[in-house]
């Protein structure tokens, strides 16, 4: 992984903007980000650690599946695991640090169940009958646009705004907590953040007006 | 301005008036502001609806971060057998996963030593070095030890070598399992099968299997 010796992640800066009280603390984010980039580095130590980290892995594919009510069989999650592991190892390189660890896995583990599901279902999308009963698209994106719509839409928003968006919601973070961990002040924290729904509320809406059409 | 332009803007002033509204309340000046916006939108709208979509999707977000983390904070017991899986995964990846030190596998080694040195002769000539090292083209240096193959090539994340070995007309006689270490774990006793002329190939495949390059013997 191209990483300079010495190079400051967006973690880094977390780590000097510590700020106690807040949902999650930025000394965390750093280790984690140092962590990852040590061990894909041939940190032994490192990868050890790693190991335990990405424990959550099959747990976590174990609860999503749970909550959607056995959508795998045990054999398509234990399938699922492995792709999973692969999927991550390919992608860790891009981890820097904007969530904890184990959200940034669990958001992964995500979609790829979401993927998996619909592939079992022999579908091309999930079906969302219940999402066309609503006549109204704009009041109807709370209860009907799922979380897989939300997770898409937010990695095509991408950084910057889709951090801040996820530091404030996912990671509990302030907006004062926000703008000291990425470096920037808190009124643009918040203009990363209002942008980031304003193009959220904009795209969800289109989304469910395509698939209405 | 360019459409893409437009819509920046649009979306920075619909930014900054979501502030306004969420933050401070819907004054007047900001509700006449966002119903300036609105009207210009081509899918229209008003008010109240743009505070209720982004309050909707406020709350999907909040509403999926607490399903990340209750399902985060669950069951805490892993399956041993999940365990050693993933540690076995991550050792492979990171090219920690050969042991050594077992009495087995120094008897082993010891054992196949002196047959493993006549399997590499044919490769060593007057200029040869002395130690055990084979060159397999430029670029590469392959150790052969009695654990099996071993060289100096990191993979990209996620990426593996497949080791192909053919004969002098070029027929294949064994191919690796994917390597995600530069080590090929192999008894001496089936490389002693191999004929002399034997070539090598290391195939370097990227973490989405994409061929990178070919390394071969000559």
């Amino acid at each position: 992984v191209d990483v300079a010796p010495g190079a400051r992640t967006r973690a880094d800066v977390h780590a000097e903007a510590s700020a106690p009280g807040e949902g999650v603390d930025p000394q965390d984010l750093a280790r984690d980000a140092r962590l990852v980039r040590d061990a894909l580095a041939g940190d032994r130590a490192a990868a050890e650690r790693l190991a335990e980290r990405l424990m959550c892995v099959p747990r976590v594919l174990g609860a999503i599946n749970a909550r959607r009510g056995g959508r795998l069989s045990s054999h398509d999650l234990e399938d699922l695991i492995g792709d999973c592991l692969l999927g991550i190892w390919r992608k860790l390189g891009s981890y820097h640090g904007e969530a904890t660890l184990e959200g940034w896995l669990y958001r992964f583990c995500f979609l790829e169940f979401m993927n998996k599901a619909r592939l079992l279902s022999r579908r091309p999308e999930v079906s969302k009958p219940e999402l066309l009963q609503h006549e109204s698209p704009e009041v109807a994106i709370d209860r009907d646009l799922e979380r897989e719509d939300l997770e898409r839409t937010l990695l095509r928003l991408g950084p910057p705004d889709s951090d801040v968006v996820r530091l404030k919601h996912y990671d509990e973070l302030t907006f004062e907590g926000i703008g000291r961990a990425l470096g920037i002040t808190t009124k643009m924290a918040k203009t990363r953040y209002y942008r980031g729904i304003a193009w959220l509320q904009r795209e969800l809406a289109t989304q469910l007006r395509e698939r209405r059409a | 301005m360019s459409s893409d332009g437009k819509q920046r803007e649009h979306d920075e002033r619909l930014a900054e008036l979501l502030r306004r509204v969420l933050e401070e309340g819907l004054d007047p000046a900001s509700r006449e502001a966002l119903d300036m916006i609105e009207d210009n939108d081509t899918e229209g709208g008003d008010v109240e609806g743009s505070v209720a979509r982004s309050q909707a999707v406020i709350g999907l977000l909040d509403r999926s971060a607490g399903e990340q983390r209750a399902d985060l904070a669950g069951a805490r017991a892993v399956d041993p057998r999940h365990a050693a899986q993933v540690r076995r995964f991550v050792a492979e990846r990171t090219g920690h996963g050969r042991r050594s030190g077992s009495l087995v596998l120094v008897v082993a080694a010891l054992a196949a030593a002196a047959g493993f040195a006549l399997w590499l002769a044919p490769w060593r000539g007057a200029d040869a070095p002395a130690g055990p090292e084979v060159h397999l083209g430029s670029g590469v240096d392959v150790r052969a030890d009695a654990n099996g193959l071993a060289w100096e090539l990191a993979p990209a994340p996620g990426g593996w070598f497949v080791v192909v070995v053919r004969d002098g007309a070029g027929n294949e006689l064994a191919r690796s399992p994917q390597l995600f270490a530069p080590v090929w774990p192999l008894p001496a006793a089936e490389r002693a099968a191999w004929p002399a002329d034997a070539t090598f190939e290391i195939e370097v495949r990227d973490g989405t299997g994409q061929l990178e390059t070919t390394l071969r013997t000559r």
